[in-house]
């Protein structure tokens, strides 16, 4: 899909180990491993895995929460791992904002609506300094922009008096709120109930076109990103395995693990299921990961290298690529 | 008669309720924080009207010798005399405003120094964490009383101020490792999160979003604090540490258990002062379990779940 455009966001080789226990057993957490991504504007690349493969340590590296441990972000051709400067980091969250799992978790309980979305307008000068009603006026039309509307009706309420839809609708405006290039959504309908995630999804994808934004959308829902993503990325123990475009990737999954995934999802071409991806076998465990694929002790065409060390990255003709030894680099 | 009052009340109007934010609205209407804070308020009256409420002489103040030694109660002093003739009521009276500003002077230092220590620790990490810790662990493990009896005896007599001072520098630890841990835990909170990726500085997430969410952990410490040091200061003064000749609840009782009032049947001289002691502190826990049952919904009585 990028043949001539240029990502926004991406990374390269981006690794974090956490480091964890005390100092008589030290254990590592191979949280992500070597991983490569492109967000590109107004389009949604989605990453696609387990719980606890890594996805939101990838988000919070992006969104600047975690430090890398090493391998680089880069953000309009800018390298952001090297400037940590404070008005650096401030530029980079005017540009890109994330939305979190949980809606009941990641609004303040003690503020307001209002306070929620002003807070970022005042950070990044959205609105002229001193006048209350240019702060006001954007607050409303903020609200609008994600349909809570009559928007005055919302503007004084306390996170406790709404529900987990209304909630998640104010997280995703208090993302708007600065102008962001890129949103990072991490599970954004994962808490929500069914029968409102597909409202969330098609907002979230109004947003994207109306305003251009790119959208990194991290789900396990293999059958939600096909909905909304161009391009889907899959992860599994905290390496990506295979990228390609939605269709692609349903309609001809390359690695072993992927093609597990969509026997999981009995028919993914029925459209939006909301059915979550069952577990068949043990999950690693990050702490003892061997050199090899992770994948290697559920996969039925193991071979004996990949034991030993993980594969490299095949890439196809259309730019999918993925990581397996049945498919030899040439 | 009933439909014309079920109309009013639709319509909206200006009510306590819709006045007050609600976390003071579960406060007002919670009867055990409404009697603790009645009783505890009218203290805080008493103390600091009391020179209208018990003028004083202008020599020799409340320790003056005005009446026969061990008087009963009668009409001209309400609470009879000392074993030195003096009147117990301006004592007990002017005693109230003693040990309110010592418990309430030192409560708040301690919970100061508590928010300060306790939630930099938390908030920080590292090793400014691991040093405020090793701070914290140290006083803890100080034996506070026998402390504060050692430095009383190296202060030569020290009034009630002074042992509350004491008191402040040697017991904030245990508050500070508790607001520590809740500390840890809102900062990992994902609205904290949310703070910084909306581009708040630390100052502004330590004051506006972690805080506001431990008020009710402050205010219940500050109360235990505040509880701990009158009840400390009266013992203290009450075993003789103190300074004999300040005018507070322990020093009255200090001066009736040294006339042996329990044999002279002089129960007025320790009977106000006692009472006093034992009704502020009845007051503050009565708030503090206001509190806790305002904060922690399973706790709250009368509300159908
Ligand atoms: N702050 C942390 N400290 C230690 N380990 C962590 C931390 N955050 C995540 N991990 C570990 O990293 C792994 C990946 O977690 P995560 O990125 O949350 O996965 P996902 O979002 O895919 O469920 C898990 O094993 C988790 O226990
Ligand atoms: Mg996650």
């Amino acid at each position: 899909m990028s043949e001539n455009i240029q990502p926004i966001l991406e990374t390269r080789g981006l690794t974090k180990h956490f480091f964890t226990g005390n100092a008589l057993s030290r254990t590592v957490v191979k949280a992500v491993q070597d991983a490569t991504l492109q967000v590109y504007p107004e389009k949604v690349v989605a990453l696609v895995g387990e719980s606890g493969s890594g996805k939101s340590t990838i988000v919070r590296m992006l969104a600047q929460l975690y430090k890398p441990t090493s391998g680089d972000i880069i953000f309009e051709g800018e390298n952001i791992v090297k400037h940590t400067s404070r008005a650096a980091l401030l530029r980079y969250r005017g540009k890109v904002q994330m939305i979190f799992q949980d809606p009941f978790a990641s609004l303040n309980p003690v503020h307001k609506v209002s306070y929620c979305l002003q807070r970022p307008l005042r950070i990044h000068h959205k609105a002229p300094p001193g006048m209350a009603s240019a702060l006001h006026r954007q607050t409303i039309e903020l609200l609008e922009q994600v349909s809570l509307i009559p928007a005055e009706d919302y503007i004084k309420k306390y996170p406790h008096q709404l529900s987990g839809g209304q909630r998640q609708r104010v997280a995703i405006a208090r993302a708007l709120a600065v102008e962001p290039k890129v949103i990072l959504a991490d599970e954004p309908v994962s808490m929500l109930d069914v029968s409102i995630r597909l409202g969330v999804l098609n907002l979230m994808d109004r947003l994207r076109e109306m305003h251009g934004i790119g959208f990194l959308y991290v789900t396990h829902d293999l059958a939600s990103a096909r909905y909304f993503a161009d391009e889907i990325l899959v992860m599994y123990a905290g390496w990506i395995v295979e990228k390609a475009k939605s269709e692609e990737l349903i309609q001809n999954p390359k690695h072993p693990y992927t093609q597990l995934l969509l026997s999981a999802v009995p028919d993914p071409s029925r459209g939006l299921r909301t059915a979550e991806i069952e577990i068949k076998g043990e999950i690693p465990n990050l702490a003892n990961l061997g050199a090899g694929c992770p994948f290697a002790p559920r996969c039925s065409k193991v071979m004996e290298k990949c034991n030993t060390v993980m594969p490299p990255i095949t890439t196809f003709d259309d730019g999918s690529w993925t990581r397996c030894y049945l498919f030899p680099n040439n | 008669m009933e439909n014309q009052v079920e109309i009013k009340t639709q319509r909206p109007r200006v009510t306590l309720r819709n006045l007050l934010p609600e976390w003071l609205w579960g406060f007002v209407r919670n009867p055990k924080a409404m009697l603790g804070t009645f009783i505890l308020l009218s203290f805080v009256f008493i103390g600091l009207l009391a020179p209208d409420i018990a003028p004083l002489p202008e020599r020799g103040g409340a320790n003056r010798m005005v009446g026969r030694p061990h008087q009963a109660p009668d009409d001209e002093f309400w609470f009879g005399t000392t074993r030195q003739g003096q009147d117990v009521f301006k004592q007990v009276v002017h005693g109230t405003r003693t040990s309110l500003s010592v418990g309430f002077g030192a409560g708040t230092i301690i919970i100061i120094l508590c928010i300060i220590v306790g939630i930099t620790s938390g908030y920080m990490g590292g090793l400014v964490d691991e040093l405020l810790s090793l701070l914290m662990n140290v006083f803890l493990v100080l034996p506070g009383l026998p402390l504060v009896i050692v430095i009383s005896g190296w202060v030569d007599q020290p009034g009630p101020y002074t042992i509350g001072l004491v008191l402040a520098v040697t017991s904030w630890a245990y508050g500070a490792r508790v607001l520590r841990s809740q500390t840890l835990v809102i900062r990992n909170s994902e609205f904290v999160a949310a703070a910084r990726v909306a581009g708040e500085p630390s100052w502004r997430i330590v004051l506006f979003e972690i805080l506001p969410n431990m008020i009710s952990l402050v205010v219940s410490s500050w109360i235990g604090a505040v509880v701990f040091v009158i009840l400390t200061e009266a013992t203290l003064s009450f075993l003789g540490l103190g300074n004999p000749n300040a005018v507070s609840w322990g020093t009255s009782l200090y001066w009736a258990q040294n006339n042996q009032a329990l044999l002279t049947r002089a129960w007025w001289t320790f009977v106000p002062p006692g009472l006093c002691i034992a009704l502020v502190g009845f007051s503050l826990t009565l708030i503090n379990y206001g509190i806790d049952e305002i904060s922690n919904p399973r706790l709250r009585s009368g509300e159908g779940g």
